[in-house]
């Protein structure tokens, strides 16, 4: 029996691995995009600067501190620090769906 | 700098504590004074705590975590909770709650060889908290005194950051004693209900507020802080199953907590929870290394028990995730396609085991959880609708009727008031100076969640982003549920 469930949590083991390689996409950085011509559904974390706001749409950057790209995206931020789901297209990132972090005060002294 | 000499002197104290309760598990007379020594460091501790709280209420911002984290037009409930807003305070509060813990579970039983060699590894655990306080010091001084403060992020902004840490905290401590307890040969089945009852609360608590939070994924998104914070509630509710090889998971949910603090502090990771770049953070991996030696023993399967099978499966799905998570993003059909199947199994199982069990309103709580997880992330749908004053979604009709706005010395709050077929509803977006936060207002329904959240408006148009949750309140019940069936049985209550 201990065996059987030895081999069934290994078995189980297994699958998730599988499933997981075809679950990851990397998180990139604004650098990252900046090397890269045009791509869709692309996860970017990094900071939010120079917030601008016009008919309900918000432009953006998102730096990285060594770079920084340009944003869109319709809706509120809330946060200094977002992981953003998009576009990438003509040197924009059209945002679809943004996270702002929680704690992003935790940066310390 | 009173408040950082008063810390530097409790981690000497606590030290000599551990160095003392050490000796004493060979004499035990040493035991004596390293518990005098013990009930200095939390004193000491305790003070130091009420001292930076202290500079929050009376807005000392001549202090740099008080000039970060707090405001003058915060609310007093606000200016408390900032205690534990920033990774020092956080800390801080996490070493005061290590310190309660110890000192109670040192006058818990009886105070013998065994208990030494406990308190040994707590204290040791204690002062290498209150050594990393000193490491990011809260009480640095700033070189001139600002007039206010940065202020608390204003996502946080809300009662649930008062209760949720103190929770966690508290529930981190408890597993660190019994961690101890068991590597002393000490285990005490009350100590662990107790921990998963604030773990439990804790992650239900935090669920409930990343639910009424719009952008931080709904009550659970798969969030590698999230998770991390699942492992050791995981680990700790295959201790309460185990009849054999308990002190595995004993071991494991220290390792579980060691590695959550990690995943959070460290900086390593993009999650809405993590903390920021922290090189202190990465002396957590020394704790996960220290706690995980114990563990280096033969892993004891019971026989016929599929239940340390499933929580294992869960644990492994969770941990996998989120350690793939330190290097790449994990998509959340990898959860809902792996966790799922081993949530049925549990539910099954619970549903066989209800008319047996003694525990029918824990496992109801369960099942119930099951359902209401599980419709959610598969059903949960989102639409946008542009109210300019009619809008109209599945059948549903909308009305803006008005929005207004008003202004405190915090923030201008602007409000919409909607009417539609299903009630009034009044999304708010609190402006403040840091940021924009959008307030959702939720209509409940026994089926369904009528979620709405206020993207943007303007005089006489309003964004909203509308969702419809169903069977959520299955989430609380059953939720709800875990926790009022462990009180019943502390109680002996007969349901």
């Amino acid at each position: 029996m201990r065996r059987v469930a030895l081999i069934l949590l290994i078995a189980f083991a297994g699958f998730a691995v599988f499933t997981l390689y075809h679950s990851v996409s990397s998180t990139l950085t604004p650098s990252d995009l900046l090397n890269m011509a045009k791509a869709e559904n692309l996860v970017v974390s990094g900071r939010v600067e120079n917030l601008t706001k016009e008919d309900g749409i918000v432009y953006f950057y998102i730096t990285d501190e060594k770079s920084k790209i340009r944003a869109v995206y319709r809706g509120e931020i809330a946060g200094e620090e977002v992981i953003a789901t998009g576009d990438w297209n003509n040197g924009t990132f059209y945002v679809k769906e943004l996270l702002s972090k929680c704690h992003t005060e935790y940066k310390g002294g | 700098m009173v408040g950082f000499e008063l810390l530097l002197i409790s981690a000497f104290f606590s030290a000599l504590s551990s160095l003392l309760f050490a000796l004493a598990t060979k004499r035990l007379k040493y035991a004596e004074f390293a518990e005098v020594f013990l009930y200095v460091s939390l004193s000491l501790c305790f003070a130091g705590m009420l001292l930076l709280l202290h500079y929050l209420i009376t807005d000392n911002f001549s202090i740099y975590y008080v000039y970060a984290y707090s405001q003058r037009e915060m609310g007093f409930e606000y200016k408390i909770a900032a205690l534990w807003a920033g990774k020092e305070g956080s800390l801080l509060l996490w070493a005061f709650a290590s310190l309660l813990v110890t000192s109670i579970f040192t006058n818990y039983g009886v105070k013998d060889l065994r208990k030494a060699k406990a308190l040994t590894v707590l204290t040791a655990i204690n002062s290498f908290l209150l050594i990393l306080i000193l490491l990011s010091n809260p009480f640095e001084v700033l070189p001139f005194k600002y007039n206010n403060g940065i202020g608390m992020n204003p996502l946080l902004r809300t009662p649930e950051m008062i209760i949720h840490p103190p929770l966690v905290f508290f529930g981190y401590s408890l597993v660190a004693c019994i961690y101890a307890g068991h590597l002393a040969e000490i285990e005490n089945r009350g100590l662990v209900k107790l921990a998963w009852a604030f773990l439990t609360a804790g992650i239900v608590l935090g669920g409930f507020w990343a639910y009424r939070t719009l952008g931080w994924g709904g009550f659970w998104g798969w969030d590698p802080v999230e998770n991390a914070s699942l492992l050791p509630w995981l680990s700790l509710t295959a201790y309460l199953h185990a009849r054999k090889g308990k002190e595995f998971f004993a071991y494991l949910s220290m390792v579980f907590v060691a590695f959550t603090a990690f995943v959070t502090r460290s900086g390593i990771l993009s999650s809405v929870h993590s903390f920021g770049e922290d090189p202190t953070g990465w002396i957590y991996l020394f704790l996960i290394l220290a706690c995980s030696l114990p563990l280096i023993r033969k892993w004891e399967i019971e026989d016929r028990c599929y239940t340390s099978l499933i929580f294992g499966a869960m644990i492994v799905v969770v941990l996998l995730g989120t350690v793939a998570n330190l290097f790449r993003s994990v998509d959340r059909s990898y959860y809902l396609i792996t966790f799922t199947p081993i949530f049925f199994a549990t539910a099954i199982l619970t549903l066989y085991r209800l008319r047996s069990s003694t525990k029918k309103l824990i496992h109801l709580g369960v099942i119930l959880l099951f359902i209401g997880a599980t419709s959610v992330w598969f059903f949960e749908s989102k639409e946008t609708i542009i109210l300019s004053p009619n809008g109209e979604v599945d059948g549903i009709e909308f009305y803006l009727q008005d929005v207004s706005s008003h202004w405190n010395p915090e923030k201008t709050v602007v409000k919409a008031k909607i009417l539609s077929s299903i009630g009034s509803i009044e999304p708010e977006i609190h402006v403040y100076p840091q940021s924009t936060v959008s307030k959702a207002f939720i209509l409940n329904t026994p089926l369904m969640d009528y979620y709405f959240a206020m993207k943007s408006a303007g005089s006489n148009f309003v964004e909203i982003e509308f969702y419809r949750v169903p069977l959520i309140a299955l989430v609380w019940l059953g939720s709800s549920l875990l926790l009022l069936g462990l009180i019943s049985q502390k109680f002996r209550i007969r349901l």
